[in-house]
Order: structure tokens, then sequence, then C-alpha cells
């Protein structure tokens, strides 16, 4: 978590200062924010995920284009839909479970972003005494991990 | 023959009925606290909720029935322990979703799952925080302390 808070002022003093854009990055940093990103959602932590969510976005701004970078984004998209079910999950009474209602448009978009989403988790779903179809958040968020180990070994 | 012919088929179906019921019912061994908790697929989570929820009921309709309507048991029972079920009070989806929260603290996995469900209870109804931590703390350590002591049975 230092090396992250360091980041985060290097990257604040590095906006702050005109040079111009894309600022050269040492090649470490995006892994360093990509572990400490790893390592809050094993330890369960949700507070510390979204602050190294937050520096790996703007390390993502700041990168100059080409295939680090875009490893990167693509990394980043799948923990911001990790943030919107984890961050549901956490703030809602019922966060357990998610559906239409709760989370409007999720579980189309998560089944039309990610092959297999849909025979995941149709083992996992359950419909309450209303016939509404819910879906597990801890097994959504164990998806869409999964599919971080389809991209580079730097995710 | 027809007569064993037909026997033989009884008994298939029943096999078969016997194992589709087992593929669609999770076989659960009941938590003992948050690190088992937490083991558990969401499925399995819910199906115990739900049966925590009815056990605790129906163990605390019986206490009349084994200790008698004016006893000491009984009074305690609708004094005490009958705040503590959840019955009625909350679902088995909002039972999940409380444990996940407060297990959700790496420090609280050590917390009897009974233990935990009083506490999350206390907190929905608004006790105040002081008094919560306070039980959280003491809560963790006899969960500490429960998980050092060697099992009876092993």
């Amino acid at each position: 978590m230092d090396s992250l808070l360091a980041m985060a002022v290097f990257l604040a003093v590095s906006t702050a200062v005109p040079k111009p854009l894309p600022h050269r990055l040492p090649a470490i940093v995006p892994a360093i924010v990509l572990t400490a990103l790893r390592d809050t959602n094993a330890r369960n932590d949700f507070r510390r995920f979204e602050g190294a969510l937050a520096v790996a976005k703007s390390i993502a701004d700041v990168m100059p284009l080409g295939a680090q970078r875009n490893e990167l984004r693509r990394a980043i998209l799948i923990y911001q839909d990790v943030d919107a079910v984890w961050g549901f999950a956490v703030r809602d009474r019922y966060g357990a479970y998610f559906n239409d209602d709760s989370l409007p448009g999720m579980h189309d978009r998560l089944n039309a972003d990610y092959p297999g989403y849909d025979d995941f988790i149709a083992e996992y779903r359950v419909a309450d005494r209303k016939g509404n179809v819910l879906y597990p958040t801890t097994e959504t968020r164990r998806f869409l991990l999964q599919q971080l180990a389809s991209c580079s070994p730097q995710c | 023959m027809k007569k064993f012919a037909v026997a033989i088929a009884l008994m298939l179906f029943a096999i078969v009925g016997n194992a589709a019921e087992r593929a669609t019912t999770p076989e659960i061994t009941p938590p003992a606290n948050g690190e088992e908790f937490l083991r558990l697929s969401s499925t399995e989570k819910l199906f115990w909720s739900i049966g925590y929820s009815q056990g605790y009921l129906d163990a605390l309709n019986k206490i009349d029935v084994a200790a008698g309507p004016n006893s000491a048991c009984a009074s305690l029972s609708a004094r005490t322990e009958r705040q503590s079920s959840t019955a009625g009070k909350m679902s088995g989806f909002e039972l999940v979703s409380g444990l996940e929260k407060f297990y959700s603290d790496p420090a609280n996995t050590v917390i009897p799952v009974g233990s935990a469900i009083r506490i999350y209870m206390l907190q929905a109804a608004g006790k105040d925080q002081a008094t919560i931590q306070e039980l959280i703390e003491t809560a963790r350590a006899l969960g500490a302390e429960s998980s050092r002591r060697p099992m009876a049975s092993k």
C-alpha cells in the first residue's frame, strides 16, 4: 500500500508539472498497480481495492499508447465490473444477490461482454417466492476475476 | 416373474429419484465460524440460512413442550432467545448478505456463526456502535480461544 501511496504522489506531481503527454512511466508501475488490485481482492479488502482502482485508472490515463496500456485498460475494465458488483454487495442490505431491479442491466451486460458468464452463473442463480431470478454477487465476482487469468501474465 | 420385474422397475425409479434429489439439494456441513461460512457457495449459504432460521424457531417452539409452559426455560426463551431468532424478521437473502458483510472483515472470521448473527441483528436494529464493537471484540476473543481448543471429536 505504501508503494501505491508513493505512486499516487508521483502521479499528482507529474500531472501538476506542465509537460507534454504522454508521460513516461517506469515499466514496473502498471505491474505494481495490478498486483495491488489482485492482492486487495484476495484479502477481500474493498476499501483498498477502490483506492487501487482509482490509482490504476489515473496511471492508464497518462500511459503512452501501446500494448502495455491496452493490457492495463483491459484489466481495469474487468476490475470496474468487479467494483460494481462488489460495491453493491458491500452497500446493499440484500447485497448477496442482484437482479435487474437492484443492478439494472448488469446481468445482460456481463452476459454480452463475457462469453460463458450465463452458463457459469446458471448453476448458482435462484428464484425468490415471487419468481424473480437472482444472481449471486460472490460467484459473479469470482467469475470476473477468473477472466483476468486469460489476459497477459501482467494482469 | 411379472411381480419381480415390477419390483426391479420400482427400485430403479427410487434410485433415479433419489439421485435427482441429491443433485438439486446441496449437502451442507453447518459452518461453525466465518471461515467455514465463506467457504460455502452462495446457494449453500442461502439454503443453510433458511434452514437455520426455521430450525431455530422450531427449537424455540419446542421449549414449551420439553421444559413446561411456565418453566424458567420457557420464560428465558420468550424473553431472550426469541429476540435472537431471525425467523420472521429477515429473509434468507438478507441473512446471507449480512453475514457476508460481517465476515468480510478478516478479523471476524473466527467468530462463531451464532454470535455473528446476534451481532448483525443488533447492528441492523440500530444498536449503538460502541456496544457493537465491544461485542465484536469479545466474540473475536472467544472465537480465537475456541479455535485453539482441540475438538472433543477429533
